[in-house]
């Protein structure tokens, strides 16, 4: 599988398991932990998007700047 | 495959621990209605066959659940030797018993309470100890039996889910 298609199920899966943990953790009365959870998947998938977005810049520089 | 197997290891691991956290509230209530009915058995020792209270203890620890038996008969033990008091024999056999159960300090607390007063006075301020014993280990167990509903299936999902979540961003 090419790496760019695996981040893509990476992050869906990661939203997917957040959202279950949200709801659990609501469900039994624990909303603070609740939401660190969501902000913690959101922090994680930020990381790795992050980490696309700069390869994308890179890329891009390279192209078009460096001639 | 190895790394299937890490992440096979990794998921055991973390629902391990959450059915461990589970587990703990799951067994609670159960072990403090064993403890509820030892103090009623003591009870009976007390009021009817008026036994001395190491053999008392022991005869209690023969019939008490598995779960808090240790706790009467490591009692019973220590207070066969002369230095030692009820108070001190409680406290000895709680601490025999408490790292391998279920039960939480404010339970032994109880029985603690009723170690200092055991054995200090006569047959009914006793048994008049012993109820007040039995009433609040009967609330504990109400209200442990609240969170065993409000937490047991949380940490098992949190423990699977946690597992996975570890996996994904990892692999």
């Amino acid at each position: 599988m090419i790496p760019e298609v695996r981040a893509v199920f990476q992050i869906a899966g990661i939203g997917f398991l957040v959202a279950i943990l949200h709801t659990i953790l609501k469900q039994s009365g624990k909303e603070e932990f609740a939401n660190w959870t969501t902000f913690v998947g959101f922090v994680a998938v930020f990381v790795i998007v992050i980490g696309y977005v700069d390869q994308l810049y890179g890329e891009i520089s390279r192209v078009f700047l460096n001639q | 495959m190895i790394r299937a197997l890490g992440a096979a290891m990794v998921l055991a691991a973390t629902s391990g621990i959450g059915w461990r956290i589970a587990g703990s509230y799951r067994r609670r209530p159960a072990q403090l209605r064993a403890l509820a009915q030892s103090v009623r058995l003591l009870k009976a020792e007390v009021e009817y066959s008026v036994m001395p209270l190491p053999q008392a203890l022991k005869h209690v620890a023969t019939r008490a659940d598995r779960a808090v038996a240790d706790l009467y008969r490591l009692a019973g033990e220590a207070l066969s030797n002369v230095d030692v008091t009820v108070a001190n024999a409680f406290r000895i056999g709680i601490d025999a018993c408490a790292p391998r159960s279920a039960l939480r300090s404010e339970d032994f607390d109880v029985m603690r309470e009723l170690g200092a007063t055991l054995g200090t006075s006569d047959s009914v301020h006793q048994s008049q100890q012993i109820d007040v014993a039995l009433a609040r280990l009967n609330s504990l167990e109400a209200m442990a039996r609240e969170l065993q509903q409000k937490n047991e299936r949380m940490w098992q999902y949190l423990g699977v889910l946690s597992g996975l979540l570890i996996v994904i961003l990892l692999y």
